[in-house]
């Protein structure tokens, strides 16, 4: 059983970052040049075939500053958009993660400053699972601008070739019901291409919940995630 | 009832005694006379007191404009333009039309357009629009009469996100692009309204019920998209003002006499008139740009957006009042989300941008008539 999750547009002040992240250090490291191509420009192909790079890339000393209005929350979304790091994270959240063993292998931490912030954070990483790994003929999708309908329409998808080419006819699209292979099943954390949002699993919810992470929002009509 | 008891008292100045008993402070009781000129009262809160309020609308003497389009139209004017330009000759108590100053077409011609207008009558006589002073500056379009002489005014090209695009002879020589469902609007108007089109029922001859759903129809689609300096300068004073009215001239039908889609020039401006519009008119209508795609938004996805549209590009730029604008979070990360989904899918491009910031637009449009504000409606999606 999993769940979406996302931060709370009524704590972070603009809706979509609450920390800035020092660009111009960002653009002074080394290999600036590959985390703009690979993580930065939004090119999803090139991303995807070379996201297993990433836990090896140098992003060491990266800083942060809290925007104005806003205050430090356990789980915080930033600014520039960086392609598999959604959130950046408090140790609260990574004791959590360790509590209740989350596999390595589904995330990466890399430590990241903030100014005047007294605990750890880390910019987390969490590999994206490909449209190619989507069972489409058992997930259902919609056109966007049915979101708020009773009864929607549904395509009738085979493939993830399919699903592309809907672009012509329908840009925007949101999934109600997402099947994905069953290795995926034991997974904690789950993003997955097409929804923007992140699963978690109920274990993992159930002990943020506890410890009381902070900005954490479970959603109750997110996109159901099946396994077959 | 809310009467103050005012007692005479021998000893003391009458005026005094008042002052004291009504409480007035001032020395005079000038600045407590609340009606000026033509005997309207005053509007205090608008525009530091240079606004008269009437029946039907709101003065400003300083422009010499009323601040809203005439009740009844008067076709050979600009339905903004107040006294017909002789503020000291003539008066418009009411604020639907002068009178005062014995002219064509002036209090008696309004008010049978307005009693036709509240009785239902959705047509104009002939009569009514022929009453126009003769000097009247009025440029016809195309559609629905025959344009003769008159040199061919440009059509406004209606385009959707596919690149197909379809043309309404209406003489404003605009490009409106709009998504697929306003498009077959566009189509349809097209059809209904463009001269020669298969409606063969008269030429030159229309419903009038669809001339004012086009009307409708551009002004959702063009002059809803700002009261921008520019488009509330170029509707009051320089482009033509559409309007519907009867033409003699236009053949007649078995439904009436002919209508017609016509075109009002706009009226005399200063330097100084359009200093003080510019200052006064985003104030009275409180309306505040907003970017389709904020700017916070923007900032975060900068790198892959910009190649491909500007923060304070035309498109992304929509004018909307202050109470329904306000903070809006929730719209910033429905907004995200979208273009985080388009990321994911490899699809951030012109075409794409363009086809979300029209999207937008629909959701805006709809949450405004949805009575809640940006951030209630958006909280849901």
């Amino acid at each position: 059983m999993h769940n979406q999750i996302r931060h709370s547009a009524d704590v972070v002040k603009n809706g979509v970052y609450q920390l800035e992240v020092n660009e111009k250090q960002l653009e002074s490291k080394e290999n600036y040049e590959l985390i703009n191509s690979l993580l930065l420009m939004m090119n999803a192909n090139y991303f995807l075939s070379n996201q297993h790079t990433v836990p090896g890339l140098d992003l060491k000393g990266i800083k942060g500053v809290l925007t104005k209005k806003d205050r430090l929350t356990d789980l915080m979304v930033f600014t520039p958009f960086m392609f598999g790091f959604k959130y950046i994270v408090s140790e609260r959240f990574v004791e959590c993660l360790r509590e209740i063993k989350v596999s390595n292998e589904e995330y990466c931490l890399f430590p990241f400053e903030i100014k005047g912030a007294k605990i750890n954070y880390y910019l987390m990483f969490v590999p994206i699972v490909p449209g190619t790994e989507i069972d489409f003929s058992n997930s259902l999708v919609y056109a966007d601008k049915e979101k708020l309908y009773e009864q929607k329409t549904y395509f009738s998808l085979n493939s993830y070739e399919d699903y592309k080419r809907l672009y012509d006819t329908v840009k925007f699209k949101s999934f109600d019901k997402i099947s994905l292979p069953k290795s995926y099943l034991t997974k904690d954390i789950l993003d997955v291409q097409g929804a923007v949002s992140m699963f978690f699993s109920k274990r993992l919810i159930n002990i943020l919940e506890a410890k009381d992470i902070s900005n954490l929002v479970v959603l109750k009509k997110g996109i159901e995630l099946v396994f077959n | 009832m809310g009467c103050l008891k005012l007692v005479y008292r021998q000893e003391e100045p009458t005026l005094k005694v008042v002052h004291r008993d009504l409480n007035i402070s001032s020395k005079n009781c000038a600045g407590l006379y609340r009606y000026g000129y033509q005997g309207s009262e005053k509007e205090n809160e608008y525009m530091n007191g240079e606004a008269y309020t009437t029946h039907f609308r709101l003065l400003n003497t300083q422009l010499g404009r009323w601040m809203s389009p005439d009740v009844i139209t008067m076709p050979w004017q600009s339905p903004y333009v107040s006294m017909d330009n002789s503020p000291v000759a003539l008066t418009d108590v009411m604020g639907a039309a002068t009178d005062g100053g014995g002219g064509e077409g002036t209090r008696s011609q309004a008010t049978s357009f307005l009693s036709q207008h509240l009785a239902g009558k959705s047509t104009p006589s002939t009569a009514d629009a022929n009453a126009g002073p003769p000097t009247a500056n009025i440029v016809h379009g195309m559609i629905g009469v025959s344009a003769g002489e008159q040199s061919m005014p440009k059509p406004t090209i209606y385009k959707n996100s596919s690149g197909q695009q379809v043309s309404i002879n209406d003489g404003l020589g605009e490009t409106v692009t709009l998504s697929d469902t306003d498009f077959e609007e566009a189509q349809f108007f097209a059809n209904e309204l463009n001269e020669g089109s298969d409606d063969d029922v008269i030429k030159g001859v229309m419903s009038y019920d669809i001339l004012l759903a086009y009307r409708e129809f551009y002004n959702d689609h063009k002059s809803y998209d700002g009261y921008t300096y520019t488009n509330v300068y170029n509707m009051l004073f320089t482009k033509p003002y559409p309007n519907i009215a009867s033409d003699p001239t236009a053949p007649m039908g078995s439904g009436g006499p002919g209508i017609v889609f016509e075109w009002i020039e706009g009226g005399p401006m200063t330097k100084g008139m359009l200093k003080q519009a510019m200052k006064q008119l985003p104030k009275l209508f409180r309306w505040n740009s907003h970017h389709i795609i904020p700017k916070a938004v923007f900032k975060k996805f900068k790198k892959a957006l910009a190649p491909f549209m500007e923060l304070n590009g035309r498109y992304n730029l929509k004018n909307l009042p202050t109470p329904f604008h306000g903070n809006h979070p929730q719209y910033n990360r429905v907004v995200g989300e979208k273009i985080t989904q388009l990321g994911l899918d490899g699809n951030i491009n012109a075409e794409s941008l363009l086809e979300l910031q029209l999207e937008l637009r629909i959701l805006l449009r709809d949450a405004y008539n949805s009575k809640k504000t940006i951030n209630e409606y958006f909280r849901h999606l």
